[in-house]
């Protein structure tokens, strides 16, 4: 029994890959636009989906994605799952426009559908909600993708034993676009399934 | 009264960052909280703020504002008869 990647996701500016394949290409659109077609792609139907911000809404389609993949539903409650996820502007997109609110005494009024997403941890809350993940999450801020540093983070939330599945990655959206690895982990004896291992979380995210 | 509700669905839309969604996607009859656009507590503190900077209404209590949040429609009947801007 070792730990496993049963599925992953990777989405950049101008692609998505999902377990190693190439499902959507970007042809140019804005990053807005972009999202809007991943979300098209993935065919979801969530109301929720358009007032989040644009870390919560990459990281809701990459996890929608996944979970998919890995054969789970958004119908029932699961608590024996984690996520652990690192980025490396936190919430500095939406800091900044949360702080356009309050830059003017004359057109002081901070917007509190704004504030609620301006920690980067928010993110994990709406894809725990999507997916009824009634569980522990964090979420560290990290200067550049790290496998070392996601795969320690990881292996330190299986030392709970309830910990089953691990939703875990890196989700940044920022100023320099969209750069999305995220994967589900498994506890599992599957031979046919990646390991989860430093050198593949490595390879994962800088597959072409 | 068409007027104003288009207004609203487009201050609606500025107010909550509804940025990828357009006036069609939202039904003026369909409830604002728990189903249609699926609001929350947030939104409601949101769509309070509209009513007094836009339309100069004051909203005094949470049960009034559960009345006229029911829907796009709802609320574009009671600007009407109560704005003061």
């Amino acid at each position: 029994m070792g730990k496993k990647i049963l599925s992953y996701c990777r989405i950049t500016d101008d692609k998505v890959i999902l377990n190693g394949n190439l499902v959507l290409s970007n042809n140019n659109s804005d990053l807005n636009h972009w999202i809007t077609d991943i979300y098209d792609y993935t065919k979801l139907s969530y109301p929720k989906f358009h007032k989040m911000d644009r870390l919560s809404k990459v990281g809701v389609l990459a996890a929608e994605m996944v979970m998919s993949e890995s054969g789970f539903d958004n119908d029932n409650l699961k608590r024996d799952w984690a996520l652990c996820c690192m980025n490396s502007s936190a919430s500095l997109d939406d800091d900044e426009a949360y702080q356009k609110t309050i830059q003017n005494a004359e057109e002081f009024y901070p917007a509190p559908s704004l504030f609620v997403y301006t920690l980067p941890n928010i993110v994990l809350g709406e894809i725990a909600i999507r997916h009824k993940l009634r569980c522990e999450s964090s979420f560290y801020v990290c200067e550049k993708f790290s496998a070392d540093a996601i795969y320690n983070a990881i292996e330190d939330v299986y030392l709970c034993e309830s910990v089953r599945y691990v939703m875990g990655g890196w989700l940044e959206v920022g100023r320099e676009g969209c750069d999305i690895l995220l994967f589900v982990i498994e506890e599992s004896d599957n031979g046919n399934l990646q390991d989860f291992s430093i050198e593949n979380l490595r390879n994962l995210y800088l597959k072409k | 009264m068409e007027q104003l509700i288009e207004e609203l669905k487009q201050e609606i839309i500025n107010a909550l960052n509804l940025e990828d969604m357009t006036l069609a996607d939202i039904d003026e009859n369909a409830p604002l909280f728990g189903e249609g656009l699926c609001l929350d507590s947030i939104d409601a503190l949101e769509l309070i703020v509209l009513m007094d900077k836009k339309y100069g209404i004051k909203l005094k209590t949470a049960a009034e504002g559960k009345e006229i949040f029911k829907s796009v429609k709802v609320m574009a009947e009671y600007i009407a008869s109560h704005r003061t801007k």
